[in-house]
């Protein structure tokens, strides 16, 4: 409901779309017109979704750049929780240096597929995996994969911000304490580096020692995101890392995610879409557990090849 | 006043009745210690009377430091033997346990823990108490006895395998399931989120452990190893069994003693007027002791 709830409020702010877009726009702007959607809405509601496109040299650069590596593939992965299937058939795959999102109502699988990159069901009984997610060339859902070397590379975000209990420089410390990295003067430079990289440095360069629970929410979020980034992995999933923070908080974090790409790999799961459309390079919609579409994230949302995907774009159901 | 209004300050009423009866019998019962205690005060002081360790039924002097001493060192001992054990089953059961066997092994829990006192104080007599006196005390005596100034503190002076040790351990396996529950209960209110972003770091088990579930829940799993030592203290019936109910110096841990439930359960019956205001006085000292530990419990897991 809370989702429902965001997309109203997004449809406040977000301006009606005129047929004809200003001249001289950038990027391919997505500008959507959100009805209040019920759950009886029934998926052939004519939705009122104008993209509009101008054929900008920026869009022909785009398509024209080279895809970046595949530093992830899921192939046809199957998750069940006991016997419940929850994921089915999954196809995706995940580009080194991007920002993927995963978009798709509540209960679609999205947090379950992001967990499945960490191995994190692991944690509880009776849950399996079929399928593969290649990383290296190898399968990292092999029985005999080393988890704790596996999570130390995938990052992982939580709605909730996670601060430990303990000062806010040894809650960055901590994963190169895990990795046994002790060298004093080396682990006071990747804090340092780590809490700018989340933007929180300035923040919370004169508290480092005080306790992190005594930060703000926002500020939570940016240090376990900068606790994640202390081990450098090789890719971070969030998992609506923003949804429970404000606009500004929000913001900063987006930025924040833009500017990482250069060093790892994002999957961002959110129910934002103008976040998807903002910060994401590739977009993937899921439903029901299963992949429905995945491009571009400018694909995505202007010329998406399912009706599903227009009308999910477009706020219409979910 | 309508008949709604009527009714609720009616159940007002009684549920403060309720909760005030409990406080009519708390301070009954410290009335009845006082008053009863006082020939005994009077006779021996306070500072005095703990730190004698008469307890000469023909001269009629009694001291507590003796029944004191061992109720505080049995309920340690037990303290001792029963926390590492207690906190690796609640480590087991919230962190690793495949759930088929976690309900076979809370329901052992429970049924140790519904077993009644005597049950255990019989056990320790006839079972335990045999088995240590004839393995496990000798062999302490080979490794530590030897050693200078305390070996002798390892030695078997008295024979019958009752005493301090055999005590101690019985009260560990009656607080075990105690302190087991209360340290799972504390472990399972860490939330899985933190958990898990300690997992999601790279670390281990132990690790999480470590840095996110024992400093969020050392506060109430220490709060109930508190309450479990003050349920030691208290404890009677099964003490009284194995404890060798001795009124001599302790100079071997495996000699017999006494503590002050003991002493009450043994000897109530056929104490004349000043051992009975003794007795009195011995549980007033017991009474003090369990407030101070429950209070302290209390404020540690209060937060
Ligand atoms: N621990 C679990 N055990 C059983 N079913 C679960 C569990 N977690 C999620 N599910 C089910 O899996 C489906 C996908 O959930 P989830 O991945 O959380 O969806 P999303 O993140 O897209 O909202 C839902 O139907 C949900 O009820
Ligand atoms: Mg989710």
């Amino acid at each position: 409901m809370d989702k429902l709830a965001r997309v109203s409020e997004v449809s406040q702010t977000e301006v009606k779309s005129e047929i004809n877009p200003p001249l001289g726009q950038g990027l391919v702007k997505v500008t959507e017109t959100i009805a209040k959607t019920t759950a009886s809405e029934p998926l052939e509601t004519p939705v009122t979704v104008e993209v509009k496109e101008s054929p900008k040299p920026e869009k022909a650069a785009l398509e024209a750049k080279p895809q970046p590596p595949k530093l992830l593939t899921i192939e046809k992965l199957n998750f069940y929780f006991g016997d419940h299937k929850v994921l089915k058939d999954v196809d995706l795959p995940i580009l080194e240096n991007s920002i993927t999102s995963l978009i798709g109502p509540s209960g679609c699988g999205k947090t379950t597929l992001l967990r499945c990159f960490n191995r994190m069901h692991d944690l509880y009984p009776n849950n399996h995996y079929e399928g593969k997610i290649v990383m290296d060339g190898r399968n990292i859902l092999d029985k005999g994969e080393d988890l704790i070397w596996l999570r130390s590379r995938l990052g992982m975000v939580f709605q909730k911000p996670t601060p430990f209990p303990m000062s806010v420089y040894d809650n960055i410390a901590y994963g190169l304490k895990l990795k046994k990295i002790t060298n004093k003067p080396l682990v006071r430079e990747l804090v340092e580096k780590s809490l700018k990289q989340a933007n929180l440095w300035e923040e919370v360069k004169d508290r480092l020692k005080e306790s992190a629970l005594g930060l703000s929410g926002g500020q939570q979020q940016r240090l376990s995101i900068a606790r994640s980034l202390a081990v450098s992995p090789a890719v971070l999933l969030f998992d609506e890392a923003t949804s429970a923070l404000d606009p500004i908080s929000s913001a900063k974090i987006e930025e924040m995610m833009v500017e990482l790409k250069k060093e790892v790999t994002m999957v961002v799961v959110t129910h934002n879409m103008q976040q998807a459309a903002r910060i994401s390079d590739y977009t993937a919609l899921m439903w029901l557990g299963s992949l429905v579409e995945y491009g571009a994230t400018t694909d995505i949302f202007t010329r998406p090849k399912m009706k599903m995907t227009e009308q999910y774009v477009a706020g219409n159901f979910g | 006043m309508t008949l709604r209004k009527l009714f609720n300050r009616l159940f007002y009423l009684l549920t403060l009745l309720a909760a005030a009866s409990l406080v009519f019998l708390t301070a009954g019962v410290l009335v009845t210690l006082v008053v009863e205690s006082k020939p005994g005060f009077e006779r021996f002081g306070f500072i005095k009377f703990l730190l004698s360790s008469d307890w000469n039924y023909s001269k009629e002097m009694f001291g507590a430091f003796r029944p004191l001493t061992g109720t505080v060192l049995a309920a340690l001992g037990a303290v001792v033997l029963a926390t590492p054990v207690a906190l690796g089953v609640a480590v087991f059961l919230t962190e690793l346990c495949p759930s088929k066997l976690k309900s076979p092994i809370s329901l052992a829990i429970e049924l140790l823990a519904a077993i009644p006192s005597i049950i255990y104080g019989l056990w320790g007599l006839f079972v335990l108490a045999p088995f240590l006196e004839n393995y496990f005390q000798p062999l302490m005596g080979k490794v530590f006895g030897g050693l200078p100034v305390i070996g002798g503190y390892f030695a078997t002076k008295v024979a019958g395998g009752l005493n301090l040790v055999t005590a101690s351990m019985v009260l560990a396996v009656m607080i075990l399931p105690f302190i087991a529950s209360l340290a799972r209960e504390g472990f399972a209110q860490v939330p899985d989120v933190l958990k898990e972003s300690a997992y999601g770091l790279g670390a281990t088990t132990w690790e999480t452990i470590a840095a996110v579930v024992w400093p969020s829940s050392q506060r109430a799993v220490v709060g109930g190893i508190i309450m479990a030592a003050g349920r030691a203290l208290g404890e009677t019936m099964a003490v009284a069994y194995v404890i060798g109910n001795r009124h001599g110096a302790l100079d071997s841990i495996f000699s017999p003693y006494v503590t002050i439930t003991s002493v009450i359960a043994n000897e109530f019956n056929e104490a004349g007027p000043t051992q009975m205001s003794a007795l009195f006085y011995l549980t007033l000292a017991l009474f003090l002791a369990n407030l101070v530990v429950l209070s302290l419990a209390r404020r540690l897991m209060r937060k």
